[in-house]
């Protein structure tokens, strides 16, 4: 048991691991913040330059698909076959 | 007549260990377990395929093996040995990835990062048990749950091990609906197993295209170790997002992917000769991976349960679980496990999020373990 203590000691386990993790929680940590901050940035930026619509996923989905899923899932549950 | 018996000497037959047959019969159970139990098809069969391969025995005069300069095997595992298919892998994986979960509730990139603990836990084990810092390193993120993360380390931080190493990761990784539910269970009550998030978000297009440059700046600059790897991940996901590279994310996330995966598994599965493969070394490691798989799931849980203190929606547990990297598999086993207590509890999606976080959290502690042990 000694031992194993002694190699971890040896080989900075302990340190490599503390500060490891503390790195990978710091550039996560960032990242994250990063995608929070984002919406934000591009409102300021698309008062410069507006996104195009076609682009954007905010794109209503055609009410001709709508209507045919609504009708296929009316047939599914309450159609008697 | 002596001709005969000279060539019979020759024959895989004359040579065959019972070590060479125990991996070939390990090579049998990936294939069946691929073809039966669909476990990771894609990666078991060349995988499997190749262990047979790497253990039929020959005259040692005849260049065959990976390991012998010149042979057409040589060459294929070059791209594992020098770690260049990973990132090509990485490059498709981004191609593939929507990052929409993640960017629409930024919270889950977290438990990304908890799943990580699993890693230098296991670096800790390592050490313990006598392998070197370098070999402790890439035995360690084996619990990253990333394939190609597990064999680029390994290729730069111990290359003895990396058959061992390649074989471990990808074996979790097929095993992730084995070895995740029980601890996942364990570790919720029936009460957090049944919370439901709420929706997320849409996205807009200008946020996906955003996303992989900055991000890849924000990591790459803290660990310039992970350029590789997230260097190529980012970029496969501008290819998709950027709207204007359809043929060339289309290519990244099909042939190329496919190409490299053949590649990658059958060469790793040819490097696994008994000689080399069979030893205490490499039953420490799958025992250390496996060790190191639990507690990265365990960590990833038991982290989103601590978020839950302080938040006012709060996360499923069981979406913790899936910041281990392997993609889309433990975000399939958390959506799984949710439909066992109701099944009207959709988490696959949310579960994405911290499953392609953990893709970026394994490639930075790579990218770190690679800096701080290289010598």
């Amino acid at each position: 048991m000694n031992e194993a203590i002694q190699r971890i000691i040896a080989g900075h386990g302990i340190a490599i691991s503390i500060v490891s993790m503390l790195i990978v929680f710091l550039a996560l940590s960032l990242i994250s913040l990063f995608i929070t901050l984002l919406p934000h940035i591009l409102d300021l930026i698309a008062k410069v330059y507006p996104e195009n619509k076609q682009q954007s996923d905010d794109t209503p989905v055609d009410d001709r698909i709508i209507a045919a899923i609504g009708f296929a899932l009316h047939k599914k549950n309450f159609t008697k076959e | 007549m002596e001709i005969l018996f000279n060539f019979i000497k020759t024959t895989g037959f004359a040579q065959l260990t019972c070590g060479n047959a125990l991996m070939m019969l390990i090579g049998t159970v990936f294939i069946s377990l691929a073809i039966i139990k669909h476990y990771e098809p894609l990666l078991l069969i060349p995988i499997g395929f190749g262990i047979i391969v790497g253990n039929i025995p020959f005259m040692e005069s005849m260049p065959l093996s990976v390991y012998d300069e010149g042979s057409v095997l040589y060459y294929i595992y070059f791209g594992v040995k020098e770690g260049i298919f990973p990132p090509l892998i990485f490059l498709g994986i981004g191609a593939m990835t929507d990052f929409s979960t993640m960017l629409s509730n930024p919270k889950l990139v977290l438990l990304g990062a908890a799943a990580q603990i699993g890693i230098f836990l296991t670096l800790i084990g390592a050490l313990a048990l006598g392998f070197s810092p370098t070999e402790a390193g890439a035995i360690g993120i084996i619990g990253g749950a990333d394939g190609p993360t597990s064999i680029f380390l390994a290729a730069k931080l111990a290359p003895k091990l990396l058959g061992a190493i390649a074989i471990a990761a990808y074996s979790y990784m097929a095993l992730v609906p084995v070895i995740q539910p029980p601890i996942m269970r364990l570790l919720t009550t029936k009460k957090e197993r049944l919370i439901r998030m709420k929706p997320s978000r849409t996205v807009s297009k200008r946020e996906k295209m955003v996303f992989p440059i900055a991000s890849f700046i924000i990591a790459a600059l803290i660990v310039p170790g992970a350029i590789s790897l997230l260097g190529m991940l980012f970029f496969g996901n501008l290819l998709k997002e950027s709207l204007v590279t359809e043929r060339l994310a289309n290519t990244a996330r099909t042939a190329l992917i496919d190409i490299v995966t053949i590649l990658l598994g059958f060469s790793v599965g040819a490097s696994t000769q008994a000689q080399t493969f069979l030893t205490n070394q490499s039953l420490c490691i799958f025992a250390l991976g496996a060790l190191s798989f639990a507690i990265a799931t365990a960590s990833g849980v038991l982290f989103a349960k601590f978020m839950n203190l302080f938040l006012k929606d709060k996360i499923n547990p069981l979406v913790g679980a899936a910041g281990v990297s392997a993609v889309p598999d433990s975000a399939r086993v958390v959506h799984m496990v949710g439909q066992q207590e109701d099944p009207e509890n959709f988490l696959l999606m949310h579960a994405m999020a911290p499953n392609v976080a953990g893709v970026i959290g394994s490639a930075i502690a790579a990218g770190i373990l690679w800096s701080v042990l290289v010598k």
